[in-house]
């Protein structure tokens, strides 16, 4: 129930007017007439409100859609139920509107009755209920669906108020059991105590009654069931997973939150992660026992899905049990559970009609009257398989010469399926016949759907004859509203038609597709226009619907069409290309995407009406844009970004703000942080409201636009501030329900803790940011550099060296699988010489400067600014051996370039390192005066937001300066941290008294620095072969006997013995048997 | 493109012949169904298989000999 309105509009009988009061202040009545313009103005502030008019009540809630603006809905409770309207904008809401929508609603016959699953808040039930449906119907009140296929004004009702709500929800259980069966308990009960074990197969060919079996048990088992009935359709991981979790919903609609939610990222994970996800939150669901039953698993073909089966099956909590009903012995692990007695098992042997149960069958279910002898003749020669009894019992009902027909049944059983069939059809009213095979091209029926395929009416009255004459139709709901023919039935009359009037066929299948398409069901639609088949309007439908497609769990589905189609065909048609590639783009293939866009660009002229190239090439420039911009070059991206942002208008909302979003990079590419940039990512990030409809790209918008703000507040050097915003990330993650913990949060806090040198939880957070990139949150390439900089940097502040060198080669190879811009290499290398630096390799690092083509003549940009700081670095160390030479000088020259860009453009971030170099080069150069000067200033604008490593990562010069610093009394507290955070105590005593606990002790950089630490856990565990190695160099062998052993070289013997010291971070054997029995690694 | 030889087990009709993707229907001694013809490769082999299964028809035998010239063009 929402929740009671604090305000009342209420017809008052006896003045003749209504009044508006708000309850919440003594039933004060406001001054507002409902209808004017203050009515108006007053109702966008409020979000809901009580109306009792003269035809009824109602609820009156607001929804608020980014964007769009604000729509109306309006709730009444009648009989128990819930019942939902659209009421329309803002505008709409007359007194008079609202009389006719309370009228409706109160009258028992309104024309949709409307219920939800269950009697909860509707908003919050919607969230609830709709949420494994909203991925494929595009009636879920979506964004999506709002800011593409329908018109703005409107909105469509909730997904409940549907008539397709049935469609959908029809899979998520199992066809309706008919009234008279046969009783079959010696299966139901096998099938019950089958819930003892993990799995129930049930597998026999078609006809031998598996459904109806499975329905029978979940009638009587008492336990919650969770079903999905599967279709070919259903191929597609993601649609299957969604399903999947929408189906445990039913059961608990707690489960599944976040694997849902990964669901509906551009880029899903392999589906072993989400059934992990699952599987975690079965462990920990308070459901008592029930069981998953997915029906018709012989459907299913993609291996993925089969992956995410058998993981399931090998993590599944004792409370679940999972039924599989199949033609087919699915590929899992059935021999291992069959081993482990894990397996119940009930196939065609078991499934088979005894003689009684056919004589059952015969009598209470088909009516027909036969002597015991006709009876054990039609079992026989049926051999109990049910759809052949139920076929000869039509055949043989109201034909009054039963005997004479029996001899007919010579030959196998499939013979009489054969015969029957055509028996049963040509037994029919020619209509009845005309119905069926036309409709047999349908996997479900509706009578609408039948209508317009048949071009007939009364189609719906046709199927409710169909299932009272058993004649292999079965309803779906309980409304009755949609039917499927039983498949093999269904089989039997394509055949029939593809033989009696195969010219039919494409047409029927236009027709369908229309159908689909009218009501909104593309995904359908296409299939239908793929099978007619009717290329033209395929392309059109996928076309105009791309983005809703993709969204909806379907890219894999519609990529798979796409690849049946000609290229040459694809590569003519430019919106085609452009379709393609933003599937691709959703499917994780950037590349690929790239190559379509060109086509889309170099065909775009083949585009009428020709005003329209414009349009498409500003789509084709914003997908460019997306992909360049994860892949890291953002200077091509922000570029393009800009110029497809400024004429989007006409674009669904969702894109236009991609392209904002990314536009609004333009600060990183200039380095320019001062006023202007910061507004308008403000913006961008404030609201919280993209999230209370969450989809994919609103999830992309508004992660990356928080990001963008703390990277903003970072350059401006307020670390405190750019935390905050993190947290404010989290926070925002948490409160929407199953978001996951974003890489580029972990990244950007783990950075900040570095910084502060709380180095345990720097190392942890950009560890689980390293993680999180194996998760669908896709994350911008410079971002992720960043993240593995701090992280290389952090293990050299540990003395790891090898860690941190072999952190920078991983982040080559994911560079490189992941197709990274040349730029985020360029940095990868920077940062490589900044650590070897670090380490003392002066020889190479000067080789890289050499190298690099960067000169003291230079220009910097800010894009290079990272590799200006560090060529100075190397220039200072090479004057540290060589004072008289060039290299201080040069040095000071790049320097003091790099600071009149960061002091003109705001970026107080770089101004610190900058000064910090500086004093490191006046130093060099003696000048310890003007050292100490330039030390002072950064020292005072560093303290107030705790830098830490700043300073401490440029080692002893900087230590010998701090201290020179500290005689002087400049900033004592702070510079004794800093101190201490060298592992140094100050040397002589302060102007004034130094507080180890002072002011900052709050912050993170009071905490001590770790070296490496003798229990920490390896950051890269060995792998087997090293464990080998590792296992005998412990018992003393040599390397040449380790050699012999393992039959590998010695060269081979050493690589490894030095990848091992560089794991366990020792420098030798002793030491490294010493960790790894401290690590148990043994 | 291989030619395949298709047994399953009763009669069936001849005018199946299109479902079975343009596959002839013949009989054997035992009258048991033999689908004979060309399939251009293994996956639509197992698409006739799988139509053999839908149908619930048991599959006796499946074999395979080299297409003749012409129908490998």
């Amino acid at each position: 129930m929402p929740k009671a309105a604090p305000y009342r509009l209420t017809w008052i009988p006896e003045h003749g007017i209504y009044a508006l009061r708000d309850d919440q202040q003594h039933e004060q009545t406001l001054p507002v007439a409902p209808g004017s313009q203050e009515w108006f103005a007053w109702l966008t502030g409020i979000p809901s409100f009580t109306f009792s008019g003269q035809h009824g009540q109602l609820t009156v809630r607001q929804e608020a859609r980014r964007g769009t603006g604000a729509y109306w809905y309006a709730y009444h409770r009648r009989g128990g139920k819930m019942l939902k309207r659209y009421l329309g904008r803002t505008a709409d809401l007359t007194p008079a509107h609202l009389e006719e929508v309370a009228r409706e609603l109160a009258a028992p016959s309104a024309s949709h009755p409307t219920q939800e699953p269950t009697a909860r808040d509707p908003l919050q039930g919607t969230a609830q209920a709709e949420l494994p449906l909203r991925v494929f119907t595009s009636d879920s009140g979506g964004v999506d669906a709002d800011a593409e296929s329908r018109p703005a004004a409107a909105p469509r009702q909730s997904v409940q108020d549907d008539p397709l709500h049935h469609l959908l929800m029809s899979k998520l259980q199992m066809p309706r059991l008919r009234t008279r069966l046969v009783p079959r308990s010696h299966l139901t009960q096998r099938l019950q105590q089958g819930t003892e074990q993990a799995l129930t197969l049930v597998s026999a060919p078609a006809g031998f009654g598996k459904t109806t079996l499975l329905a029978q048990w979940i009638a009587e088992c008492g336990l919650p069931v969770a079903c999905l009935c599967l279709e070919p359709e259903d191929n597609d991981p993601v649609r299957f997973l969604s399903y999947v979790i929408g189906a445990l919903r039913m059961v608990d609609a707690h489960l599944g939150a976040t694997a849902l939610a990964l669901l509906r990222t551009p880029q899903p994970p392999p589906p072993e992660t989400v059934m992990a996800l699952l599987s975690n939150d079965l462990m920990r669901s308070s459901t008592g026992d029930f069981a998953l039953v997915l029906d018709d698993y012989h459907l299913i073909t993609a291996e993925p899905i089969h992956r995410a089966l058998t993981s399931l099956l090998e993590h599944m909590p004792p409370l679940m049990h999972l039924i599989i009903g199949t033609r087919a012995d699915p590929p899992l692990p059935l021999a291992r559970l069959r081993a482990r007695g894990q397996l119940t098992e009930l196939r065609a042997t078991e499934l088979r009609f005894g003689v009684a149960e056919a004589d059952a069958f015969l009598e209470e279910v088909m009516g027909l009257h036969l002597t015991p002898q006709d009876v054990a003749t039609l079992q026989a020669r049926t051999e109990g398989w049910i759809a052949g009894l139920q076929l000869a019992a039509l055949s043989l009902q109201g034909r009054p010469d039963v005997s004479s027909f029996l001899p007919a049944f010579t030959g196998s059983h499939r013979f009489v399926l054969d015969y029957l069939s055509e028996e049963v059809l040509s037994r029919q009213p020619i209509p009845v016949q005309t119905f069926l095979l036309q409709t047999s091209i349908l996997s479900r029926l509706s009578g609408s759907l039948c209508d317009t395929v048949t071009g007939l009416e009364q189609s719906q009255a046709m199927l409710e004859a169909l299932d009272r004459a058993n004649l292999f139709v079965a309803a779906l709901d309980d409304e009755r509203e949609w039917y499927r023919y039983h498949h093999l039935f269904a089989d039997l009359l394509r055949s029939h038609l593809q033989q009696s009037e195969p010219a039919l066929i494409p047409d029927l299948h236009r027709r369908a597709s229309a159908w689909y398409e009218r009501h909104d069901l593309i995904s359908e639609a296409l299939q239908h226009a793929f099978l007619a088949p009717d290329v033209v309007n395929a392309i059109r439908l996928i076309e105009q619907h791309t983005h809703a497609l993709a969204f909806r769990g379907q890219a894999h589905t519609v990529l798979n069409w796409l690849h049946a189609l000609p290229d040459g065909l694809v590569r003519t048609h430019p919106r085609l290309c452009f379709s393609h590639a933003l599937l691709l783009v959703f499917t994780g293939h950037l590349a690929e995407a790239l190559l379509r866009l060109q086509e889309a660009e170099q065909s775009a002229s083949h585009i009428s009406p020709a005003d329209e190239v414009q349009g498409l090439l500003k789509m084709v420039a914003n997908v460019q844009a997306y992909i360049l911009f994860l892949q890291g070059d953002l200077a091509s991206s922000v570029a393009l970004a800009e110029q497809a942002a400024d004429q989007l208008a006409e674009m669904p909302v969702h894109v236009r703000e991609v392209a904002s979003v990314i536009a609004a990079h333009r600060l990183l590419v200039s380095g320019d942080v001062r006023h202007g940039g910061g507004q308008r990512v403000a913006r961008l990030a404030s609201p919280h409201e993209a999230l209370s409809d969450v989809f994919a790209m609103e999830v992309f918008v508004h992660l990356t636009s928080i990001l963008l703000q703390a990277r903003l507040l970072r350059l401006q050097g307020r670390l405190r501030q750019a935390a905050t915003t993190y947290e404010q990330m989290a926070q925002v993650q948490a409160g929407h329900e199953g978001a996951l913990i974003h890489p580029g949060y972990c990244f950007g806090l783990g950075e900040l803790c570095y910084e502060w040198n709380d180095l345990d939880a720097a190392e942890r957070l950009l560890q689980q940011g390293r993680e999180g990139l194996r998760g669908p949150l896709t994350l911008a390439a410079d971002s992720i550099a960043a993240g593995y900089a701090s992280l290389a940097r952090l293990h050299q502040a540990r003395k790891q060296h090898h860690n941190a060198l072999a952190l920078l080669d991983a982040f080559v190879q994911l560079a490189n699988e992941r197709q990274f811009a040349p730029a985020q290499l360029t940095f990868a290398s920077t940062v490589r010489a900044h650590v070897e630096l670090m380490q003392g390799h002066l020889a190479a690092v000067v080789g890289w400067a050499e190298a690099s083509g960067l000169s003291a003549e230079d220009e910097p940009a800010y894009p290079r600014e990272r590799e200006y700081l560090t060529f100075a670095r190397v220039r200072i160390a090479q004057g540290r051996e060589d004072p008289p030479g060039p290299f201080l000088q040069d040095a000071q020259d790049v320097l003091a370039r790099l600071l009149s860009d960061a002091e003109a453009k705001a970026r107080i971030g770089s101004v610190l390192e900058i000064l910090v170099l500086r004093t490191l080069a006046f130093a060099a150069q003696g000048n310890r005066t003007q050292a100490l000067t330039l030390l002072e200033r950064a020292l005072l604008l560093a303290e107030p937001e705790g830098y830490v490593r700043l300073f401490v990562d440029e080692g002893e010069p900087m230590v010998a300066l701090l201290r020179h610093a500290y005689a002087r009394g400049i900033a004592p507290d702070y510079v004794a941290t800093l101190l201490s955070a060298f592992g140094e105590q100050p040397m002589a005593a302060p102007s004034r008294a130094w507080h180890p606990q002072g002011p900052h002790s709050t912050f993170h950089h009071s905490v001590p620095v770790h070296f490496a630490q003798p229990s920490a856990p390896l950051v890269e565990p060995l792998t087997e072969r090293e464990l080998e190695v590792l296992r005998l160099l412990v018992m003393g062998q040599s390397n040449a006997e380790i050699a012999r052993e393992l039959i590998i070289t010695v060269g081979t013997v050493k690589r490894h013995v030095n990848s091992i010291y560089g794991k366990l971070g020792v420098q030798s054997r002793t030491q490294a048997v010493a960790r790894a029995q401290t690590l148990q690694l043994l | 493109m291989y030619m395949y030889e298709i047994r399953v087990q009763g009669h069936l009709d001849q005018r199946w012949s299109a479902w079975f993707d343009g596959l002839t229907i013949s009989y054997d001694a035992d009258d048991n169904t033999v689908l004979h013809g060309p399939l251009v490769d293994e996956a639509a082999l197992h698409g006739v298989l799988i139509k053999v299964r839908d149908l619930a028809l048991p599959l006796l035998a499946v074999s395979r000999e080299k297409a003749d010239a012409s129908m490998q063009t």
